[in-house]
């Protein structure tokens, strides 16, 4: 762990071949899968989302704002309504 | 509103035929679902060079798909559903661990406290308190997470114990294990603190009406398909465990037997199925 540790802090190649690494294949300390975990995934509980802008069924440009109810709104992504 | 990466055109004919009354937001090419952090990254690995990769075939079965991954797949995210205030703060998050489970509506309200479902409910009273029980959905299918409820009112001056009591018999769902049926540890409520002047004891109790959940799914899998087959209900059972005391008395520790009872689709024959793995 040292030796490798060793490496990448002194071989910018390295390091840069570990971030790619790191973000096409996510592993963990001991070379296998990271776990996926969906509850921390995107905006967490009190975070504020980020806004859009995208066309709604009618072709309408919907944001943030356009799509609030009295008391917020509700938020469903989807995989498809295709398939 | 639903956001997904279909085009307008696909969104427009959906909501004609399913008669959809709220928006739903094309995001083709995804850069939404990416902004917000939830693009399905899975499928992008599965997609790309360590594609083989049997962990991550793992992965994709539970997130993705159970099929070899298709380039439809790209660009879909971890479904899931935000909740959010006025200003855009998310209040509550639904994010699921299975690709083909999916909360029911009725789970969805009564997590958030926002109301009751129609559902006929069983009414049993006991010397310290009276229940009513209930499914969320009368009816399911598989990966449907539903929920039971159990509304609960302690009879004046009684009170059950909360989460953190020690030396109390905390008040407790025991569901009786069956295959191919998860559970999930129960929601409970906020409880108070009660002061028991005798002993000058401080513990965590519920003296008003206040409703237990605990989530039902019965899986998807392949097995589990199997293992359904033909049926059209799906019997729950278990018990519900308390102790209950007043301000002098503490009673004997109750279990009460009960039974939840759901209809099950597309288990029969003819009927509509669920996503089918090969």
């Amino acid at each position: 762990m040292l030796s490798r540790m060793k490496g990448l802090l002194t071989s910018a190649s390295v390091l840069s071949t570990a971030v790619l690494l790191a973000t096409t294949a996510p592993v963990d300390a001991q070379g296998g899968r990271q776990r996926v975990d969906v509850a921390k995934l995107g905006p967490q509980v009190g975070e504020r989302v980020p806004d859009f802008s995208l066309p709604d069924q009618t072709g309408r440009v919907r944001n943030l704002e356009s799509v609030m109810g009295p008391r917020g709104a509700m938020i469903v992504f989807y995989r498809s309504a295709d398939w | 509103m639903g956001i997904s990466y279909d085009s307008q055109q696909i969104l427009a004919d959906f909501t004609k035929r399913h008669s959809i009354s709220f928006p739903l937001l094309a995001d083709v090419g995804s850069a939404t679902i990416r902004r917000y952090g939830i693009l399905n990254t899975v499928v992008e690995e599965a997609l790309g060079p360590n594609g083989k990769d049997p962990a991550l075939r793992a992965d994709l079965a539970v997130y993705a798909t159970v099929n070899e991954p298709s380039e439809r797949l790209r660009g879909i995210p971890f479904p899931g559903t935000l909740i959010v205030d006025r200003q855009g703060r998310v209040t509550s998050r639904f994010f699921e661990d299975y690709y083909w489970e999916r909360n029911t509506t009725s789970n969805v309200m009564l997590r958030l406290g926002a109301g009751s479902p129609t559902v006929q409910g069983t009414q049993v009273s006991t010397d310290h308190l009276e229940l009513r029980t209930y499914p969320s959905d009368t009816s399911v299918s598989l990966g449907t997470r539903f929920t039971l409820a159990l509304e609960v009112t302690p009879k004046p001056g009684m009170h059950v114990y909360a989460p953190g009591a020690a030396n109390y018999r905390i008040i407790n769902v025991n569901i009786a294990p069956q295959p191919h049926v998860r559970t999930s540890a129960i929601r409970y409520p906020a409880s108070e603190i009660y002061h028991f002047v005798p002993l000058n004891e401080r513990v965590p109790v519920y003296q008003k009406p206040f409703t237990l959940l605990m989530d039902v799914v019965p899986e998807a899998t392949a097995e589990a398909r199997k293992a359904f087959a033909g049926r059209n209900e799906l019997v729950i059972t278990g018990t519900l465990d308390y102790q209950a005391c007043d301000d002098k008395i503490c009673y004997n520790p109750v279990s009460l037997p009960l039974t939840w009872k759901v209809g099950m689709q597309g288990l029969v024959p003819g009927a509509p199925q669920p996503p089918q793995s090969r």
